[in-house]
């Protein structure tokens, strides 16, 4: 196990430096010109030589690469352009509402995903499993505006149970708290649970078929049983890969779920550097994001090992 | 003879499917007594599966309607409720599949397997169980039984996942084994070893087997009787030692031709008769094997179904026209 982890770990940084190497490609080759762009009509040919020298944009591309990954290594992202702050400080202030929000989101989807989905495997071809896929169907299809202005129409503007955005910590009462966050939480998180629901019913639907459970009938368990004991340990495995996934999606901020509810996160902070072609934050919240979802494969892979002996073993 | 512990009648299944009714299997009956091998011997697709899934009540209805009578020790099981029938699948009754890999659970132990059903049956748990699951590797031939509970099936070879299968079955003393081609999926000396293996714990336990096989050889070394099944029904049933020196039915005949001779090559397939084994959906009106027979007549063949006729004794054949015993 040990030897597996070093090796995961090892090719995670691997990856996570060809992921530097391609944003910050990009974000080099793109067009538009940061410091012009940040001059405006302000734009003075020997300000702008001296504003390109100071941000080093003036060196050779490689050697602004090392630089910057030199300091990302140390966390140091660089500062914005737009207003001189550090990046790693404006990602790590996004950070616990994006994370919450990730959270709470992933919570509500298992919550409904879980059951529904093996549900409707379990009973596949019954009313009850036809039920289950249209309305996964019409959550996946659902626009996440258009559900997050109907949520807020319905729950703040009409019963008044919730408010209509804004963000409060948890350290400020966990009521307030979960009363702010349930309204997004449950925009992302139904969307999420519908495309989670599908994958739970086919893996589920998949271990079913199998013929282990022939066996593990011919034994005598009664069908939960064999659910429970041994259909589910199988379907885990796929599950665990669908669930990284979203969760991976969900950490990296979801842009337009935090615009309708004035949260404050990650997504609209790179909505807010692409706005403003404020390169070093986009920079920055790409390299975040690659790094979320290195860690959360990180992490799908050890509960793989964990799940299927004969991943373990190889 | 009147240790009867099992009795199949008219066992008929069919399934709905999108093309039509498919009649699978079509009235079989047979009696099994305490310590009998019967074999059940037919090509792909004859119904040889289903007929013993439905009498070990593991075919979900819909899509299979399955009508007739199981009676296990006089107790008729197709009536049952799911929960006493379930009380009897793995306890009196245990079945062991084909595919020894596919059968067993991949992310389980092989202990955890196997104890399994001595918790839900016999309420044995911990050490006793242990004890008890070691002893049954031990009884099929595994060494060292009690470092392989703690295996996966995929550090076993096949031969060892298929006697795992048949310590599985055996967990709850049954008196009843279904082996649905148990053998099949293994090398010919692994293949002997479980027959014999099974032969002699079948002599120590006492329980009876249904042993089912498209392998006629496999079928001279372990049953005491036979019935060949096409096309869903019993075409013949005999003794072994009757069906192999005197068989009388047309498709005993040809199977018997297409099984490798001491000295001979073994043919590329084991089954070589001309044409196609009939389809489900669209079963003959008359003889099921008409299509096929170098007997057939062209008329009763077609359109009367020949029922089980003896032919002395228990020697018994489903042909309007049986051929003679000599030949
Ligand atoms: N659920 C089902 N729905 C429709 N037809 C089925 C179903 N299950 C089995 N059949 C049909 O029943 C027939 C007999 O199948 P069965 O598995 O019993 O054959 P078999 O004699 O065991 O063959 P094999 O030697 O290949 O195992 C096949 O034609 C198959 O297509
Ligand atoms: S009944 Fe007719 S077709 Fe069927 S096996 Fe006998 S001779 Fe052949
Ligand atoms: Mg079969």
């Amino acid at each position: 196990m040990r030897a597996f982890l070093i090796k995961r770990i090892f090719q995670m940084l691997l990856a996570l430096i060809g992921v530097s190497i391609v944003v910050f490609a990009l974000m080099h080759l793109v067009p538009g010109d940061p410091v012009r762009v940040a001059l405006g009509t302000r734009f003075d040919q020997d300000l702008y030589d001296s504003l390109r020298a100071d941000l080093g944009l003036d060196r050779p591309l490689a050697q602004q690469y090392v630089s910057w990954l030199g300091g990302a290594l140390t966390g140091d992202l660089g500062v914005s352009f737009r207003n001189g702050q550090p990046v790693t400080q404006l990602i790590l202030e996004r950070l616990p509402a994006t994370i919450t929000l990730a959270m709470a989101a992933l919570f509500i989807a298992l919550l409904v995903a879980l059951p529904a989905g093996i549900i409707s495997a379990v009973r596949s071809g019954t009313g009850l499993d036809y039920a289950v896929s249209a309305a996964s169907q019409i959550g996946i299809s659902l626009p996440d505006f258009w559900a997050g202005v109907m949520y807020i129409l319905l729950f703040s503007l009409t019963l008044g149970w919730f408010p209509s955005s804004g963000y409060t910590q948890i350290g400020d009462g966990i009521g307030e708290w979960i009363r702010h966050i349930i309204l997004p939480a449950m925009t992302v998180g139904l969307i999420s649970g519908s495309i989670i629901t599908r994958f739970v019913r086919s893996a589920v639907l998949e271990a079913l078929n199998q013929h282990y459970v022939i066996t593990a009938r011919a034994k005598g368990l009664s069908e939960w049983q064999v659910v429970r004991r041994h259909v589910l340990p199988n379907a885990w495995i796929p599950i665990v890969t669908v669930v990284g996934l979203q969760l991976g999606f969900l950490l990296g901020g979801v842009v337009v779920v935090e615009v309708i509810f004035a949260w404050p996160g990650l997504g609209r902070l790179a909505l807010t550097a692409v706005k403003d072609r404020d390169f070093t934050v986009l920079q920055g919240s790409v390299l975040y994001i690659a790094f979320m979802f290195l860690v959360i494969n990180l992490l799908v892979d050890v509960i793989y090992a964990r799940l299927d002996p004969r991943v373990r073993v190889s | 003879m009147n240790d009867a512990i099992l009795e199949v009648r008219d066992l008929t299944v069919r399934f709905g499917t999108k093309r039509g009714v498919a009649h699978v299997v079509n009235g079989i009956s047979y009696t099994i007594n305490r310590g009998e091998t019967l074999a059940i011997v037919g090509e792909s697709g004859s119904g040889k599966s289903v007929g013993v899934l439905a009498l070990m009540g593991l075919l979900p209805q819909p899509p299979a309607l399955v009508t007739g009578s199981v009676r296990y020790h006089g107790r008729e099981l197709l009536d049952l409720p799911p929960r006493e029938w379930r009380s009897i699948r793995g306890k009196g009754m245990a079945m062991i599949f084909q595919d020894p890999m596919a059968s067993l659970n991949p992310v389980r132990t092989i202990g955890y397997q196997l104890i399994e059903p001595m918790e839900h049956h016999l309420r044995l748990k911990g050490k006793a169980a242990q004890n008890r699951a070691t002893d049954l590797l031990d009884l099929v031939g595994i060494p060292s039984p009690k470092e392989r509970l703690k295996n996966y099936p995929h550090q076993m070879s096949g031969g060892m996942r298929q006697r795992v299968m048949i310590a599985m079955g055996l967990a709850c003393d049954p008196d009843v084994l279904v082996a649905d081609e148990a053998t099949t999926a293994l090398d010919v000396t692994t293949q002997a070893q479980i027959v014999e293996l099974v032969g002699r714990l079948q002599e120590k336990i006492g329980m009876a087997v249904i042993w089912i096989t498209h392998d006629l050889g496999v079928v001279a070394g372990i049953a005491d009787r036979v019935h060949v099944m096409y096309g869903g029904r019993f075409m013949e049933q005999a003794s072994v030692d009757n069906l192999f020196a005197t068989p009388r039915h047309p498709y005993t005949r040809a199977l018997l031709g297409s099984i490798p001779k001491p000295g001979k090559e073994r043919p590329a397939k084991l089954m070589t008769i001309a044409g196609m084994p009939p389809d489900p959906v669209l079963m003959p009106a008359g003889c099921p094997f008409a299509p096929r027979c170098a007997h057939a007549d062209g008329a009763r063949c077609d359109d009367t179904i020949p029922q089980m006729e003896s032919l002395g004794g228990t020697h018994g054949a489903a042909c309007h026209y049986p051929l003679e015993a000599k030949s």
